[in-house]
């Protein structure tokens, strides 16, 4: 009963691995940042499929077509600029706006210098709390002067 | 208030470092007065946590925007009910308001089960205690929600309109205490390992207070899924994205652990994978939450990112090795009783559904993990995508939706030939004839057919169950049906609630099998114009416009008909929330008793006289929210303790108030 079920335990294991392997193929992306994308050469990238992260929306750069529902727009890590076209089907959700963080995922253009991005996703710039009190404390120090409640 | 609050977070820090010693001192010394006071002093957390929060609440409330936390997540113009919820709207609030679940999950667990568990609750008490500690730690020196500003800002910024959705108001508070509660059942079980009392007691006590956070994880899940159905406006309802994957893997596991608990309940085998496999779903909810906000693998989720990370990881780090070493010091005394007799029993049945799940929680596992584990051995970072869970998961939920109707079929030990035929004549039939008739409806897709055809299986399995049941009382008892059907399920609510629980599972299923007819397109419709999708026309008739304090509202009229015969005016909207400059879309949803009819608008031309929608069918997805209210009720209805229950608790507490401590068994 032992060896049996030893067996048993082995097979299932190797079928779920193989399940597992066969599939991470299928919907890999390559993850990279906007300075590993722009450092590499184009011909290496052209046809893989790219998540692209840490980027944000450069503000007033989101052109929408007539129905503000496929846009093209400039991402920024910071230094380098990088034009976006989305080419997905999907609402590009609530979040997407300026300055928004956003993760993509698509191809490089075949001439090298364009993103086309078949899903967007946005996080909100500096998360829930809009405005960033954090510097501000850094700056000022921080010892509460009033009173409370 | 703010003072009081932050006073009574570090009076509770002391409160929770001296409950875990004088309970451990306590035990050790066998001194009742020192177990007792470690008792109240972890009583003392739950108080002190509670005025913690009320002083939060009470400067969000107010309004005092001086205070930073308030300023970040309410806004004066922020309706009541998520003024209330921006307790838990932001990273530091929330930390205190895990800590205060997990407080009230500790005074509860030890109101209710002071004297019946006398020998494990010492210890039990220790490190709910200790538990608390590290939250306290959290939002006094890394996370602290009442740190003031230098100045007082006119207005806050207010909670993320998306978020200000009822679903999203409770989705939170359900996955925390969900997430918190698994830290009772953990206790237990490390203070059955300390106290050396490894029979089934602490195993009965453990799994009552691991049902009841399984059940909020699992109605957190669900809830978070028909947030996301209603309002993030992409037709579906699960993502596999990695936030939704933390919560799922320790529901996975506690799953398993429910199932697995029984084995070693009835046959005393599987003592210590039963350990390991509740350390495991322990260590998943805190790996959950560091996953969740340390920010290491990428998600869509607005999650605050913070340096709460390491702290987490130094947590789980300590929580693992302790048990590790406690487990490895019992070994000895954890020997099965007995052994698996036969591949055909319902012992294999069960290792087999635990093996399933914790494969399904592996897969989940890997693959959200995957960019970290890509990145370490190639140097590439590589993420896998939605098809890649599905592909992974579908296999595995069909043989998971096999076994649950396969499961109650198998005898223990041994099933016979004449038995397994005589058992599994009835779902079989049921499986060929559902099988049979979807193939005339015409569903072709082999999944969504397995899918289907299984759950034809299962439902042929859970009606055998219950009429085997009841005629079984109607010989002995002479109840008539009903009322037979009744008492089953009022009395052995542990079985019959549990076959309850796998309908729900079953709708669930179905559900998610929708997800194999859905179909949507995208129209651009000018005013007076019709398009048509499956058996559905719409009509773009008309426009409005409207405005309040905190948003301007855009809103289409669609007429939808079905077989020229008007079904409904559809309302698809787009809001825009001034304050925080976001826009976002308001499905319309039309539902129907067999699908859904999913209306997004995805924008308007300038002068609107043309729009752009994109419209969804989506069949069967009401048996999701079907199956999730099933799955709530037959859960509470599991676990609620019957009158007998009751009975018991009360005698044990009468009998253990005259006996003194001297009478509990010291640890070996």
């Amino acid at each position: 009963m032992r060896n049996k079920l030893a067996i048993g335990s082995l097979v299932a294991a190797l079928g779920i691995i193989a399940l597992i392997m066969m599939n991470v193929q299928q919907s890999a992306a390559h993850h990279m940042t906007l300075d590993d994308l722009l450092g590499r050469s184009g011909s290496d990238l052209q046809g893989r499929r790219i998540q692209l992260a840490g980027s944000t929306v450069v503000p007033g750069t989101i052109e929408w077509d007539e129905y503000r529902h496929r846009p093209v727009f400039l991402i920024t890590d910071g230094e380098r600029q990088m034009q976006v076209r989305y080419t997905g089907n999907a609402v590009l959700p609530d979040t997407f706006q300026d300055r928004a963080q956003v993760v993509m995922e698509g191809r490089l253009a075949a001439d090298g210098d364009r993103f086309e991005a078949d899903v967007v996703m946005a996080k909100c710039p500096s998360k829930y709390e809009g405005q960033n009190y954090d510097d501000h404390r850094a700056t000022v120090g921080d010892a509460p002067t009033a009173p409370g409640s | 208030m703010i003072d009081i609050g932050y006073f009574a977070l570090c009076l509770s820090l002391a409160a929770s470092a001296y409950a875990v010693f004088a309970s451990l001192a306590g035990a050790h010394r066998r001194h009742e007065g020192l177990i007792r006071s470690g008792e109240n002093a972890a009583l003392a957390i739950t108080a002190l946590y509670t005025v913690a929060v009320s002083g939060l609440w009470y400067a969000i409330l107010t309004k005092d925007f001086q205070v930073q936390y308030v300023a970040e997540n309410t806004s004066l113009h922020q309706p009541m009910q998520y003024v209330i919820a921006s307790l838990w709207g932001g990273q530091n609030g929330s930390i205190l308001f895990w800590g205060w679940v997990l407080t009230a999950y500790s005074g509860a667990a030890i109101l209710l089960n002071r004297y019946r568990y006398r020998a494990l609750m010492p210890y039990a008490v220790s490190v709910l205690a200790g538990s608390c500690f590290f939250f306290a730690i959290l939002n006094i020196f890394v996370a602290d929600p009442f740190v003031r500003l230098p100045f007082t800002p006119a207005d806050g910024n207010g909670l993320n309109p998306i978020l200000q959705h009822p679903y999203m108001a409770i989705h939170p508070p359900l996955l925390y205490a969900g997430m918190v509660g698994m830290t009772v059942p953990f206790a237990f079980g490390i203070a059955a390992l300390i106290a050396g009392q490894l029979d089934n007691t602490w195993l009965r006590a453990m799994r009552r207070w691991l049902l009841i956070p399984w059940t909020f994880l699992g109605a957190g899940l669900l809830l978070g899924g028909k947030w996301a159905y209603v309002e993030l406006g992409w037709g579906g309802y699960w993502g596999w994205d990695p936030v939704e994957n933390a919560s799922l893997m320790p529901w996975l596991a506690a799953t398993a652990l429910l199932h697995s608990v029984m084995i070693q309940e009835r046959k005393g085998m599987l003592k210590v994978w039963n350990m390991v496999l509740l350390f495991f779903t322990f260590g998943m909810t805190i790996f959950g939450t560091f996953l969740t906000r340390s920010g290491i693998v990428s998600s869509v989720h607005a999650f605050a990112q913070s340096n709460v990370g390491p702290y987490f990881v130094t947590y789980l780090v300590v929580i693992l090795v302790g048990s590790a070493i406690l487990l490895i010091r019992r070994l000895p005394e954890l020997k099965a009783e007995n052994h698996l007799e036969s591949f055909a029993s319902r012992e294999s049945a069960f290792l087999l559904n635990n093996w399933i799940l914790l494969a399904l929680l592996f897969a989940v596992l890997w693959g959200t993990m995957f960019p970290v584990i890509s990145e370490g051995v190639t140097g590439e970072k590589i993420t896998v995508g939605a098809p890649f869970f599905n592909q992974v998961s579908i296999p595995m939920g069909l043989v998971l939706l096999f076994l649950t109707g396969a499961g109650p079929l198998f005898a223990w030990r041994r099933t016979s030939t004449d038995n397994f035929r005589r058992n599994f004549i009835v779902p079989a039939v049921w499986f060929v004839v559902s099988c049979v008739i979807l193939l005339l409806l015409g569903v072709t897709d082999f999944y969504a057919l397995m899918s289907l055809s299984l759950c034809g299986f299962v439902t042929g399995s859970i009606v055998l169950e219950f009429s085997r049941g009841i005629a079984a009382r109607r010989r002995t008892a002479h109840e008539s049906t009903l009322v037979a059907l009744a008492t089953l399920v009022a009395k052995s609510r542990r079985r019959y609630g549990g076959y309850l629980v796998h309908v729900s599972m079953l709708l669930l299923f179905v559900g998610f099998t929708g997800n194999a007819f859905s179909t949507d397109r995208e129209f651009v419709l000018n005013r007076g114009e019709t398009a048509t999708i499956d058996d559905y026309t719409f009509t773009f008739e008309t426009m409005a416009f409207g405005e309040d304090d905190s948003k301007a509202v855009s809103a289409a009229a669609l007429r939808l008909e079905r077989d020229g015969q008007f079904l409904s005016t559809m309302m698809p909207e787009r809001h825009f929330y001034k304050r925080a400059e976001q826009n976002t879309t308001e499905v319309s949803i039309y539902s129907r008793l067999f699908e859904d009819v999913y209306v997004i608008m995805v924008g308007s031309a300038q002068d609107s006289a043309s729009a752009k929608f994109h419209i969804y069918v989506n069949p069967l997805v009401g048996c999701v929210w079907w199956g999730a209210v099933l799955f709530v009720l037959s859960s509470l209805w599991t676990m609620w303790p019957s009158a007998r229950d009751r009975r018991m608790a009360r005698l044990d507490r009468e009998s253990a108030q005259a006996a003194s401590w001297d009478a509990v068994p010291s640890p070996s």
